[in-house]
């Protein structure tokens, strides 16, 4: 009766995580589970934090890019600690980037969660990942310009053959 | 049957949850328990009679406690703050300790006020052996509710008390009349009199990074050494040093030379020792178009320029550096990740930072951890390093390394 109710507990906490967290919590598995999810679909993944000025920078040019092509796929994560989810949602809100695919770091060793994305990212914020149709990554340390989105958004939109360094 | 209230199982739900995120993995952690191994953030330091003296964070309070037997035991945390205060407390922006000649234990910390990106400068000492904190002094003058951050305290052998911090009043005020200003300041204030009253806020530098640790030294008997990770023409962010007097601060020299050309956070603050007579060890990261990973480097004082810049680690995931001269040795310590599991790993020179040893592991844990830190006692050299599994630990390091 006790193993059914904690059972029974567990599945209901996570509908209730689930209800009160959009953020999905992101792992050293979550890159390759990403990858499937979009399969032959670009991506633009992007990780940021609630200590990094030029994030916030960043977050008024993501929001007018996400608005202006809802049907792009942009992924943002959170490197702050499960405990921040609630400020994390408050801003994610507040910049109207909600309606993104949203995680936080999950409660796994910080280095191990990085080194599964990029072994040579040095924990630099923002950093951004280009993924194209078969996902090869091309990275990018600050913020991200007007520009470096409306690239992206022409390739992927004609999926024209330009080298990675344009967008 | 037990039938199972809504609200029973709502709380039993809220229990787990809270269990599952909130509750340090230490194994001898328990929800409630105040200690240097569940907080977070600790720093410590050894007084003259080899106290071990650590300062950390836990449930809104800044707390001290103390160890005579190296680490093994620590007394009752006492608080420094008596009301709560929501306290920065991460690897770059945490509670600071120090002590003087005659053991008046000295904390900093910053506190976060309303706002984005916003906090003072809070400041208590205690003169009665840590048995009590006083009342928390404000450090910053300027009465503004913007970003006054990472602190960065040190006390002179001749009792002076350093506080410098990152400071975003000039910034503020280039904004307000419509002005780009790039990064924010840096600021100081000295108290002459052990704590009782500071000075004024002094300037030392303008278009410094906004979030990386300040390293602060004692510089002689009276002044200090401050490096920082500055803006430099271009949006090259490299390092600065200078030094700080009790009425003004020298000028502004190149640290380092990387070329690390970005707009980006770092959240990668240097280190520095003043140990060595004319000059200064440097550790610092850097991922510039120069050099990529940990450096050392030394700072000639009569020349202003660093010299002898030896790559420590370039390997990806190399980080947090500490420097520190001991015994006429000069020892490196600094984070990386491997094999799944996050390393301490140290190198020794000693021929004052020419040649240096080969990476040795002195510390592992598979799971989260803080910054590295060295420290010592009149007798050894110790890693200070908090793990999420492991607590915090001292680590001799002039001792064959226990296998970790």
């Amino acid at each position: 009766m006790i193993n059914k109710l904690l059972l029974c507990s567990l599945f209901l906490c996570q509908i209730s995580l689930a209800d009160t967290l959009t953020l999905k919590q992101w792992d050293s598995n979550s890159l390759r589970q990403l990858s499937m999810h979009y399969h032959q679909q670009p991506f633009l993944l992007v990780f940021w934090s609630l200590d990094c000025p030029a994030c916030y920078k960043e977050f008024d040019t993501l929001s007018r890019w996400k608005r202006g092509y809802p049907g792009s796929h942009l992924i943002i994560v959170s490197t702050d600690s499960l405990a921040m989810a609630s400020e994390v949602q408050d801003v994610l809100i507040e910049y109207q980037l909600n309606q993104s695919d949203t995680w936080i770091f999950a409660n796994e060793p910080t280095a191990k969660i990085r080194n599964s994305i990029d072994s040579k990212w040095f924990g630099e914020l923002p950093r951004s990942y280009f993924f194209d149709a078969q996902h090869q990554p091309h990275s990018h340390s600050g913020t991200l310009t007007t520009d470096q989105l409306n690239n992206w958004q022409t390739f992927i939109t004609t999926k024209e053959t330009v080298t990675t360094h344009e967008y | 049957m037990q039938i199972v209230k809504p609200q029973a199982l709502k709380a039993l739900i809220l229990f787990l949850v809270l269990c599952f995120f909130l509750t340090p993995s230490y194994a001898n952690c328990e929800q409630e328990q105040i200690s240097v191994h569940c907080g977070k953030t600790p720093t410590s330091i050894f007084d003259h009679q080899g106290r071990l003296w650590t300062t950390f964070t836990q449930n809104n309070f800044v707390y001290v406690s103390h160890s005579d037997d190296n680490g093994q035991r620590y007394s009752s945390p006492i608080k420094v703050n008596q009301a709560p205060q929501s306290i920065y407390s991460n690897g770059e922006n945490r509670p600071k300790i120090q002590l003087d000649n005659d053991n008046n234990i000295f904390v900093s910390w910053t506190e976060k006020t309303p706002g984005r990106f916003t906090g003072d400068i809070r400041f208590s000492r205690s003169i009665d052996g840590g048995h009590h904190f006083e009342p928390i002094k404000t450090i910053n003058d300027d009465g503004l509710p913007i970003g006054h951050r990472f602190d960065a305290l040190t006390v002179t052998p001749s009792g002076l008390v350093y506080i410098a911090w990152l400071d975003k009043r000039d910034s503020a005020a280039a904004k307000k009349i419509g002005q780009d200003y790039a990064g924010i300041s840096l600021y100081y204030s000295v108290s002459t009199d052990h704590g009782t009253t500071f000075s004024t806020n002094i300037k030392a530098a303008e278009h410094t990074c906004e979030c990386c640790r300040i390293a602060i030294e004692n510089n002689g008997d009276q002044n200090a050494t401050v490096m920082w990770r500055h803006i430099f023409s271009g949006g090259i962010r490299d390092h600065a040093i200078a030094t700080l007097t009790p009425t003004r601060a020298s000028n502004i020299n190149r640290a380092t030379v990387d070329e690390w050309k970005t707009d980006a956070c770092p959240h990668h603050g240097p280190d520095i020792d003043n140990s060595s007579h004319g000059l200064t060890h440097l550790a610092w990261f850097s991922n510039g178009a120069l050099h990529k990973g940990i450096y050392y480097g030394t700072f000639q004082n009569n020349s202003n320029t660093t010299t002898n810049i030896i790559e420590v680690d370039t390997s990806p995931q190399a980080s947090h550096p500490q420097v520190k001269q001991f015994n006429n040795i000069v020892w490196l310590a600094w984070k990386t990740f491997e094999d799944n599991q996050s390393r301490i790993k140290i190198r020794q020179s000693l021929d004052k930072g020419i040649h240096w040893s080969k990476p040795t592991i002195v510390a592992s844990t598979s799971g989260n951890s803080d910054h590295p830190f060295l420290i010592n006692n009149a007798n050894n050299i110790f890693l200070a390093w908090q793990t999420s599994d492991e607590g915090l630990r001292l680590i001799p390091l002039d001792e064959p390394s226990p296998k970790q």
